[in-house]
């Protein structure tokens, strides 16, 4: 097996005196789904725009297929293979679905950005790039707001992976949706995954899609991996104690009980 | 009597520390051809007779703020103040306060029949009414006039709709108006329409120059050169052309640089020579340009015309 | 629970949409309101104007006004798909037009001797497209809205046109130039007529004669062709060029575009630039066809550029909108604040009511149709 495809070492992000990660180790590999688990404020967030390149950590190393990398902006990040899916999706409601999916990278003929689009050429390759992760689109030109929520992950996901995502970072990709379309965006994960070649950091609070679809999970509290383990070594209540931050369930029973 | 010793001491003391001031406020909104002209009457009279000379006006146009204007031109004390009063009742407050605090007024262009209520010494100026009336009278001595129609560019503006008015009373026809919009590509497609609509329309009334200079283009332009007569109100280098071209017949000329002009004269005579001041109105127009003085008036068209 | 299985519907989501066929493709086409608006509008105007208003003359004149209006239009479409305003448009030809005649008039800045009108215009073209550019890197710096900054710019260049007329010129206008486009072709670009043989052909077939029996219009005023250039250069740039993919997506989502790099900011000054152009052609065609100028012109103008915009189609808050709309838009709101004086029995003064009408029904009717198109956004 080959190394992971990216690590951190001991990465350390101070916001002032305030600690938001303290010493972060976390391997990620190919063809794996890597849950990244805890409660609000756990770091989860500031991890990821770490990684991203929206922050520079203050101490410690990234390393992509095992090479040191030292991001100054979300761009160099994405031109390391690193792709983020936020929440809010980067996508604009009122443009088609082509013009979303090439947003920013129009292909073009002619000179600079007065080119003009391979319109026939960007159609195809989105239906191609949207049926491959599993959403036959009847319309290219159809308008993004028309779409459902968990389509419109599927695009961005698509998007990221097209655009050379080799580390695809999924920040709650199912936390706004319902639940048919919680099970598509979960379903879309399990697609890119067995294509191999993909490393996908998966953020979630919902411990039952962490157990659905990842192979390994890390578990953060207070800035710190406070657990870790394949699937195989986690139990759903190891996972559930590590979910509430560290504390036994029972204590918080009790706790609620006294109020 | 009280008045008069009160503006005698002050210009007394205005005289010896330094030379007369006259501040005029007009109501230009600053962007129309007109005020420039009462400026340099003013400013001419002024440095001949070595005093000071400012002119003020509120942008917003509004009467309000021209009124405040007033107000603190009066708080500075100068030697006399010439005013326009195009709305006598939000103006007369702060002219009234002026006068009582011994400043020498008058009134120009606009507010004739409120001017000596509100104690100003007099008014220099053109009626609106007359004005019209003049050009309607002229035109009837050359010869029997068809239906006329009169181009307005403010037509929310009472003075202007009075010109109208006026042209119309002595041509004893009810008032033809349409509104041509301040943009000049939208008053030479209007006054064509117009033309168009209606074949009967013999004689065209455009109330300012750059509405003149359009409805002349239109007149052409709809081939009605010839089969109708164009009049306008007040000057420009394009409207004498037109006037030399034949294609318009004559310009009422209100004569802007004289309203300025006197009232400054006027009020340095009345400071320096024991209260010297004319017992009427002084009216300053309408003076007509047509083709036999519009060479000798396109001298000076622009700034003094 | 097979049973429950096999009643589900073998439809997908992709399936919710329905493509239809070519007509109903057209009815959801974002002009289809405004289309409608115009149709009746021009239905109208013809019998109610006995088609004086469509005759020679009224057909020249329209378009004279249309495309004036449609000029600038275009300009405040497309910077407001991409989420801007610019309040100084009307200002803006105002100082243009100043800036033109006063240098023709005066000569040039700094003694570089007289102007021809197409030093004048050329010198006129680099300020008002440095004051766009300033403009716009103001309210990219500075986050501020550009509908204060424009209304900044408003007050500012109507007051320095003003003072600049008021100092050198000593009068707030200019009028009695020379006839340039009598003797320079570059002035005739602007101020002159095109398109004579539809006249001439007009003429042939026994129309076209005027009270005298002779031809009566002689061609179509010159920014009818700045109108189709400068529609069809936007139309192109903004539905087939990745510029134009640019423009929709810095309106849409400032922060998607520029998450997925759009050059957001350069964007929105190039339009600000863009605006100043129009601004600049529009004081042009009325400078080299009357040889007038005065510190007036242009006034309100920046209102009835995004009205027509607004009128076209155009969504207020970005990210919506067509060049196809606009046009359809500027031909409504030209014919109607002007096509009022070709009906003899309604009084000219009725326009504004007029337009204001019309105004409401087509933001009401694009309103429907785009949430039509949209699924409601």
């Amino acid at each position: 097996m080959s190394g992971p495809l990216i690590r951190t070492e001991g990465l350390v992000k101070r916001f002032g005196p305030f600690t938001a990660l303290n010493g972060i180790d976390l391997e990620v590999h190919a063809g794996e789904i890597h849950a990244l688990l805890g409660d609000n404020g756990a770091g989860k967030s500031t991890l990821i725009k770490t990684l991203s390149g929206i922050h520079p950590p203050t101490e410690g190393q990234i390393y992509v297929e095992g090479r040191p990398v030292n991001f100054r902006s979300p761009r160099d990040a994405s031109d390391a293979g690193i792709g983020t899916v936020y929440q809010d999706l980067a996508i604009n409601p009122l443009l088609s679905v082509t013009r979303n999916f090439f947003m920013g990278r129009e292909l073009r003929t002619g000179p600079g950005p007065f080119g003009m689009l391979k319109m026939d050429e960007m159609d195809r390759i989105t239906h191609e790039e949207m049926v491959k992760i599993g959403i036959n689109v009847s319309d290219p030109g159809q308008l993004i707001g028309t779409m459902s929520g968990g389509q419109r992950q599927t695009l961005a996901i698509a998007r990221a992976i097209h655009f050379g995502a080799k580390v695809l970072i999924l920040d709650e990709p199912t936390s706004a949706l319902g639940q048919k379309q919680q099970m598509e965006v979960l379903k879309t994960m399990m697609r890119v995954k067995k294509r191999g070649g993909i490393a996908i950091i998966f953020i979630t609070h919902n411990e039952i899609h962490s157990q659905l679809v990842a192979d390994r999970f890390t578990f953060l509290a207070l800035g710190e991996v406070i657990g870790r383990g394949t699937k195989a070594e986690l139990e759903g209540e190891d996972i559930r104690h590590l979910m509430a931050g560290g504390h036994e369930i029972r204590d918080l029973e009790l706790e609620l009980a006294a109020v | 009597m009280k008045r008069l010793l009160l503006a005698a001491s002050a210009a007394a003391i205005a005289g010896m520390a330094q030379a007369d001031r006259y501040v005029m406020i007009t109501h230009t909104m600053g962007t129309d051809p007109f005020w420039p002209v009462a400026e340099t009457g003013g400013r001419d009279a002024a440095t001949q007779i070595g005093a000071e000379f400012e002119h003020m006006f509120a942008p917003s146009g509004d009467m309000a703020d021209m009124a405040r204007l007033i107000e603190s031109a009066t708080a500075t004390m100068p030697d006399g103040l010439v005013v326009t009063l195009p709305d006598a009742a939000a103006l007369g407050q702060a002219v009234a306060s002026a006068t009582e605090a011994g400043i020498p007024v008058i009134t120009i262009n606009s507010g004739e029949e409120a001017s000596k209520e509100l104690g100003a010494l007099m008014h220099i100026g053109q009626s609106s009414a007359m004005a019209g009336h003049g050009a309607g009278e002229r035109l009837l001595a050359e010869g029997p006039v068809g239906k006329a129609l009169c181009l307005n560019h403010e037509a929310f503006n009472t003075d202007l709709v009075t010109r109208c008015q006026g042209f119309f009373d002595a041509l004893d026809q009810p008032l033809n108006m349409i509104d041509v919009s301040n943009d000049v590509a939208q008053i030479k497609t209007r006054t064509a329409a117009a033309l168009q609509s209606d074949q009967e329309i013999d004689t065209l009334l455009a109330i300012a120059p750059h509405t003149c200079e359009a409805a002349a283009a239109a007149v052409e332009e709809a081939g009605a050169t010839g089969a109708v007569k164009l009049v306008c109100f007040d000057l420009s280098p394009g409207v004498l052309d037109l006037i030399e071209a034949g294609k318009v017949d004559f310009t009422i000329d209100q004569q802007p640089y004289l309203q300025a002009y006197l009232a400054v004269t006027f009020l340095n005579l009345y400071n320096t020579r024991s209260g010297m001041i004319p017992p009427e109105d002084v009216p300053s127009g309408p003076g007509f340009v047509d083709a036999t003085n519009a060479a000798a008036v396109r001298e000076q068209a622009g700034t003094y015309r | 629970m097979t049973q429950v299985m096999t009643n589900m519907p073998k439809r997908t989501e992709a399936d919710r949409l329905d493509r239809g066929g070519r007509l109903d493709r057209l009815k959801r086409r974002p002009e289809i309101g405004v289309f409608l608006v115009m149709a009746i509008v021009i239905a109208a105007i013809a019998v109610a104007s006995e088609g004086n208003a469509f005759n020679a003359l009224g057909l020249k004149n329209n378009l004279s006004i249309i495309s004036q209006f449609g000029i600038i239009a275009v300009g405040a479409c497309l910077l407001m798909i991409a989420g801007e305003f610019d309040l100084s448009i009307g200002s803006m030809i105002g100082f243009a037009g100043m800036s033109m005649a006063m240098m023709l008039k005066w000569g040039l800045p700094f003694g570089l001797g007289p102007a021809t009108p197409f030093t004048a215009f050329a010198l006129t073209l680099c300020m008002t497209l440095f004051l766009g550019w300033l403009i716009g890197t103001i309210v990219v710096r500075s986050k501020l809205s550009s509908f204060i900054v424009s209304l900044a710019f408003l007050f500012f260049l109507r007051g320095l046109t003003e003072v600049s007329f008021r100092v050198i010129n000593k009068s707030t206008q200019i009028s009695g130039l020379p006839d340039y486009k009598e003797t320079s072709w570059f002035a005739d670009l602007f101020g002159g007529q095109a398109f004579g043989w539809v006249y001439d052909i007009w003429f042939r077939l026994g129309g076209n004669a005027n009270r005298a029996g002779e031809q009566w219009v002689a061609g179509f005023d010159m920014r009818v062709v700045w109108f189709i250039l400068v529609a069809g250069a936007a139309y192109v740039v903004l539905s087939r060029t990745q510029a134009g993919n640019w423009i929709y997506a810095t309106g849409d989502s400032q922060a998607s575009a520029r998450a997925n790099g759009v050059p957001v900011d350069k964007v929105r000054i190039s339009l600000f630039m863009l605006t100043a152009f129009c601004a600049t052609l529009f004081a042009a065609c009325q400078v080299f066809e009357t040889n007038t100028a005065d510190a007036a012109k242009g006034n309100l103008k920046e209102l009835e550029a995004i009205a027509i915009a607004v009128v076209g189609g155009t969504l207020m808050t970005g990210g919506f909108g067509s060049v196809i709309g606009v046009v359809f838009g500027a031909v409504t709101f030209g014919l109607v604040a002007n096509a009022v004086f070709f009906i003899p029995a309604i009084d000219g003064s009725f326009y504004r009511v007029f337009v204001g009408a019309v105004l409401l029904i087509a933001v009401f009717l694009n309103e429907s149709m785009r949430k039509r198109i949209t699924g409601g956004l």
